[in-house]
């Protein structure tokens, strides 16, 4: 029987156990950002719910049929694999729905800060990065490069015509 | 007969161990297809720790300045690490058994990155081995500045022809940790004809303290040097905005660097008894490489900024004007 992750729930409880282990300061640092809070978190159609029981870290399994009550953060496994694979940023993936937080400004703050954290630390936790390889060894769902491509080449697109305006209304400098 | 080194890996005594950094670095040009490209593998940390990393890189600016390759990143120990090379499973850099060649190899097709690589020196051996005091340690530079280059490159759809492109081939050593205040700034030119011209010199990150400038030009199987006072560099402009950042998940957490200020129009000028030059090079395309250190919060950006260049000049006597492509470090 696998004991990789494989629900959502799984892949999180997993990430901060690795975290607690080789860095627990990192770890005491998130609790100490969460606090009493709880988050909801939703991968395609799998969520959870997350917070802290004293220093434990207590996630729910969710119907994800449910609608979310913030804070909540949601994605696709098509963007956390494309940022993964460096053809996506972080605000393209938020300018276009990709990538959805909801919450008061402090909460919304607090789960960045957390997200980052525990990527800056997996740079130096071995067991972090395996993770890291299984869930992107689950396969990538599109072809990320081409659709990266098509991105750019509407962008230029766009960037050609914008210039091509304000050159026709003489808003360029020489 | 050009002298490749041997990695210098730390023995398990050496207490500087911890911030042990070495890589084998590859540049391809191919001028007709307006093609740039780069392949690196690197070790970072310890070897004994298993927190240490091997970093397999390789990516390639075609003429419409969009980037193709990738990065593999593993454990040093799970990475075959030799003293002749760095063997990762869709990236490597190693020295041919005899001595003679480089080889490259990289399979990514996905990313639109796949190629066979045999580059042999086309100067005979030169002693251009430097060691440089480095933020909390020090740096050696080894360089084979001017690569004859031989089998096969696919970038994206298109086969790029490797007759009369040219490649770069340095290494660096040492013992520093990414985060310091350390960077430095490197390009290489390569001219139609074979002329090359190489630039380097360390700097702070702000790039307000600058080291002494190293530059030479190899042109004819010759190579000029240049003393640090008669070489002059000015940054205009700005480059674009990197088309690539890796690895992705760095670049996640790090958007305050999506746009960082790189020069976009770079003057070079040299002079010597012997010969003096003006290259101009104009960027046309820029990716970032983020790197982590491992055993330790730090992190550095190098972006490496793909573009054409031009040249004049009279060496020897004889005066010369090229056109050609290059690429210029910006590190932060």
């Amino acid at each position: 029987m696998s004991s990789d992750p494989e629900h959502l729930d799984e892949w999180i409880a997993a990430l901060f156990a690795a975290l607690s282990v080789a860095e627990p300061h990192n770890a005491t640092a998130i609790r100490r950002l969460a606090g009493a809070v709880r988050a909801r978190i939703a991968l395609d159609h799998q969520a959870a719910s997350v917070g802290f029981r004293g220093k434990l870290l207590d996630i729910r399994r969710l119907k994800h049929t449910r609608p979310l009550r913030p804070p909540w953060g949601t994605t696709s496994r098509e963007c956390v694999t494309s940022l993964l694979c460096g053809y996506l940023e972080v605000s393209e993936a938020i300018e276009m729905g990709w990538l959805e937080m909801r919450g008061t400004t402090n909460e919304i703050i607090t789960m960045a800060a957390i997200i980052e954290i525990l990527v800056d630390a997996s740079t130096r936790i071995p067991r972090m990065q395996r993770l890291s390889e299984k869930y992107l060894a689950l396969g990538i769902p599109a072809d990320l490069r081409a659709w990266h491509l098509k991105r750019h080449a509407t962008k230029r697109s766009l960037s050609a015509l914008e210039r091509d305006f304000l050159e026709g209304a003489g808003l360029l400098g020489e | 007969m050009s002298r490749f080194g041997t990695l210098h890996l730390p023995p398990a005594t050496d207490p500087g161990a911890r911030a042990y950094k070495e890589w084998l670095h590859l540049n391809l040009f191919a001028l007709d297809a307006e093609v740039v490209a780069l392949m690196n593998v690197s070790l970072h940390g310890p070897p004994l720790d298993r927190r240490a990393r091997s970093v397999a890189v390789a990516l390639g600016s075609g003429a419409d300045g969009e980037w193709s390759g990738g990065i593999e990143i593993s454990g040093m120990t799970e990475a075959r690490v030799e003293p002749q090379g760095i063997f990762h499973s869709t990236i490597s850099l190693a020295t041919a058994p005899d001595q003679t060649a480089l080889l490259a190899s990289v399979r990514r097709p996905d990313d639109g990155f796949v190629a066979d690589i045999v580059a042999r020196p086309c100067l005979p051996d030169i002693d251009l081995d430097l060691y440089a005091a480095f933020g909390s340690g020090w740096i050696g530079w080894a360089v084979m500045p001017a690569m004859e280059l031989s089998g096969r490159l696919r970038l994206g759809d298109a086969e790029i022809g490797l007759e009369g492109a040219t490649g770069y081939h340095d290494s660096n050593w040492g013992r520093w940790f990414w985060g310091e205040d350390i960077a430095w700034e490197w390009g290489t030119f390569v001219l139609a004809g074979g002329t090359v011209v190489v630039f380097a010199r360390n700097c702070n990150r702000l790039h307000d303290h600058l080291g002494a400038a190293h530059v030479f030009l190899v042109h004819d199987g010759k190579v000029f040097p240049f003393a640090p006072d008669r070489i002059s560099i000015t940054f205009e402009e700005s480059a674009p905005r990197p088309g690539r950042r890796l690895p992705g998940a760095l670049a996640a957490i790090y958007p305050d660097r999506a746009r960082p200020d790189l020069p976009g129009r770079i003057t070079l000028c040299g002079e010597s008894p012997t010969a003096i030059f003006e290259l101009v090079f104009e960027a046309r395309s820029t990716a970032q490489l983020i790197l982590a250190e491992p055993t330790m919060p730090g992190t550095s950006w190098i972006n490496e900024i793909a573009g054409k260049c031009s040249l004049v000049g009279q060496l020897n006597g004889g005066r010369i004007r090229r056109d050609g492509m290059g690429i210029f470090e910006y590190v932060e």
